[in-house]
């Protein structure tokens, strides 16, 4: 036991100071939030320059010019009223114009042309209030009840008030990808540490005054743990950051100007509704399982190797279903269904219940399914630690090529 | 009696299809400095690993101070293997506190034992250096310094001279050999039979996972020793010389004639040499007289080729 915790001190310890690690904690989340805001900028951008590329060719009467006008100001509108359809249209097709709104005179031919750029709706919402107007009138009917009619109608559609509902579908489906993705990218990334800390060991020759020190279980046990601590250690300082960042952004955000406080004052009302003792709590219980059972794995391609760029093989397969984990996990949040068939099933599966169960926790999920998740992801990893911990204890000394699918098969059943 | 640190009887060890030890026994003294020879592949490295508890055996027995040996006994060995290696991002210190610690030693008394070699070799000012800063010899002093830093019972070192330049060579056995005087027992592995020969009383020949020979370094000579014997003679008699030479008790050889000088060498056809002396003293002045002893890279060469 004291060897053991002799070595996990040293992994943490070797783990921390590294500048990787420094880079990783402080950097990453920096980026991070660059990346995002960068994202909301150009989007943004994107949204206010929208109307302001689109040209549409009028060919219509003034009111109806007015009224396009009015609607979509930044449209580039060009009005005539001497050119026939067939040739209104034939410039659009040459890529003139990206829309054409185009009426005769009789009124039989009403017509709004273009490319997914035109309003077409909005348009022909326009035309529609005109025709009416037009039509009435001929049948001479009061302007002031043509007036009242063309008019939107008095007959409105109350929405109920969803909007916290809606608040707390975006706020908890964001934590819940966020803690999805963040479990998968700590199992990649530290399951990685301990695969490059035992080839490290491996060339450095260094294994072989270990194992005749400690038993192998032991150093590959101690690796895993050491490396699980430098994990947690991480998502605590980015668990302080983040709700540090969260309260200045609540104290100070409502108090600056054009912002909507009251939007702003629901979301943070959700935050701080959010039971994170839980969620911390099955985050750490589903991020240990997790990275417990694929470190394993991690650890016994380190050991079975010689050199990094020997792993690619062997690494892939492992990342097929944490990736596939999180897919499913973001699917079914966005879809709104994250209690739903699929999702409860993948959240039973251990190679992906670690992602997807982490995933479903904001939106509430029974203890007995959390029970049963977990149950199996403990089995399955007392399982793989034992396969690993066999094809480590005799990948660690094996040196030269590196061994085929076939020869790890005969390691786990071979006698030390 | 002399003691014995380590009896190892019919030990045998196969990976899959091939025999690494093939029902090995032998005996190391107490306080011996113990030669392990063999070609690669011959079985040393496997012995080495079963001796750590490194791998398993497969049948067989082995006895650490006359008990069974148990995991726990591993602690008193110090293990210097052939391809060596320490972290590289570690101080000396924090590796000496390491590895010390993990060999049972407290952080005081690696910390002691720690000084009191960088004190010996003279580098108590590298303790703060990282291992990647160090050159390959000055890395393996240290690599030294930590095999030997909890006083262990048993020392095997493999190699302990390869990548040394012969002053730390000198330095390194001579610490070896003060280590054994204080009664340190080291199984000395190596290839390099003029080293073997130098620092070591017992060796142990392994072939093929078997031992071809065993014991004492004056005993394996003297039973690998010929009947030959070289004779140089001063001022002799042509015509004893003459008789000798048709004596039918002895085949001879003239190696080298000239006026005053004569070397021979002597083969007697019956095992008594008693009379040899006597018979050559009539012939001439006696300048040498010595039996033919083989060096142990003869006798091992000699001994794997017939085996």
């Amino acid at each position: 036991m004291h060897k053991l915790l002799l070595i996990i001190q040293r992994e943490f310890i070797t783990k921390v100071r590294s500048k990787a690690y420094l880079v990783l904690i402080f950097l990453s989340p920096i980026l991070m939030i660059g990346m995002f805001s960068a994202i909301f900028y150009f989007a943004s951008k994107e949204e206010s320059s929208k109307d302001k590329t689109v040209s549409i060719l009028a060919v219509t009467n003034s009111e109806i010019v007015k009224d396009l006008q009015k609607t979509h100001p930044n449209i580039q509108l060009e009005s005539t009223s001497n050119r026939s359809y067939a040739i209104a249209k034939a410039l659009v097709d040459e890529k003139k114009y990206n829309g054409l709104v185009y009426t005769n005179s009789e009124w039989t031919v009403l017509e709004v042309y273009g490319d997914e750029k035109v309003p077409k709706q909005d348009f022909k919402k326009i035309l529609d209030k005109h025709w009416k107007r037009h039509y009435l009138s001929q049948h001479q009917i009061n302007p002031k009840v043509i007036e009242t009619i063309v008019q939107e109608s008095p007959v409105k559609i109350q929405n109920m008030d969803n909007s916290k509902e809606t608040v707390q579908k975006w706020v908890k489906g964001t934590i819940a990808i966020g803690a999805g993705y963040i479990v998968m990218m700590f199992v990649i990334i530290y399951g990685n540490s301990v695969m490059r800390s035992i080839i490290e060991e491996k060339n450095s020759r260094v294994i072989e005054i270990m194992v005749c020190t400690v038993k192998p279980f032991q150093l590959m046990l101690g690796k895993i743990i050491g490396n699980a601590l430098a994990g947690l250690l991480q998502f605590f300082i980015w668990g302080v950051l983040l709700l540090g960042g969260l309260f200045l952004i609540d104290t100070f955000l409502p108090a600056t100007e054009g912002v909507d406080v009251e939007k702003i004052n629901l979301i943070f009302q959700t935050l701080w509704e959010i039971n994170y003792l839980q969620i911390v709590i099955v985050f750490i219980i589903f991020f240990l399982s997790g990275y417990l059972l694929y470190s394993s794995f991690y650890a016994s391609i380190g050991a079975a190797v010689s050199s990094e760029t020997d792993t690619q093989q062997f690494v892939h397969p492992i990342l097929l279903p944490l990736m596939f984990a999180v897919y499913i996990g973001i699917v079914t949040v966005v879809n709104g269904n994250p209690n739903g068939e699929t999702a409860m099933l993948f959240s039973f599966i251990p190679f992906t219940s670690p992602v997807i169960m982490l995933m479903r926790i904001p939106f509430g999920v029974p203890l007995w399914q959390i029970l049963v998740s977990l149950a199996l992801l403990l089995v399955t990893f007392i399982a793989t630690v034992f396969v690993a911990s066999k094809i480590y204890r005799i990948g660690i000394l094996t040196y030269g090529n590196k061994p085929s699918i076939k020869q790890l098969f005969k390691w786990v059943f071979q006698k030390n | 009696m002399q003691e014995n640190i380590l009896s190892i009887d019919s030990l045998q060890k196969r990976y899959q299809k091939n025999v690494a030890l093939n029902s090995i026994s032998l005996q190391i003294p107490k306080g011996s400095v113990y030669g392990l020879i063999g070609q690669n592949g011959a079985g040393k490295t496997t012995l080495i690993r079963i001796l750590n508890k490194i791998i398993d055996i497969d049948s067989g027995t082995i006895h650490f101070n006359g008990q069974p040996i148990r995991q726990e006994d591993v602690q008193k060995i110090g293990y210097l293997p052939e391809e060596r290696g320490l972290y590289k991002n570690m101080t000396i210190e924090e590796q000496a506190m390491y590895f010390g610690q993990l060999k049972g030693m407290t952080k005081k008394e690696s910390k002691l034992q720690l000084d009191y070699w960088l004190n010996r070799f003279d580098i108590s000012d590298w303790k703060k250096k990282k291992i990647q800063d160090l050159s390959k010899g000055m890395a393996q002093k240290v690599q030294f310094i930590i095999t030997v830093l909890h006083q262990p019972e048993l020392l095997i070192l493999d190699e302990p001279f390869s990548g040394f330049d012969p002053i730390n060579a000198n330095l390194i056995a001579s610490e070896i050999k003060q280590l054994a005087k204080n009664g340190t027992t080291v199984i000395f592995s190596s290839h390099r039979m003029e080293s073997v020969a130098e620092m070591c009383d017992h060796v142990c020949l392994i072939h093929q996972g078997t031992i071809l020979l065993d014991g004492t370094i004056t005993d394996i000579q003297k039973k690998h020793a010929q009947a030959v014997f070289e004779i140089n003679l001063f001022e002799y008699n042509d015509a004893a010389l003459e008789l000798f030479l048709t004596n039918t008790e002895y085949t001879v050889a003239i190696k080298h004639q000239d006026d005053e000088n004569v070397q021979l060498e002597v083969l007697p056809n019956q095992d008594v040499s008693d009379n040899l002396l006597t018979e050559v003293l009539k012939i001439g002045s006696l300048h040498l007289y010595k039996q033919y002893i083989p060096s142990l890279q003869e006798i091992f060469i000699k001994t794997i080729e017939n085996a």
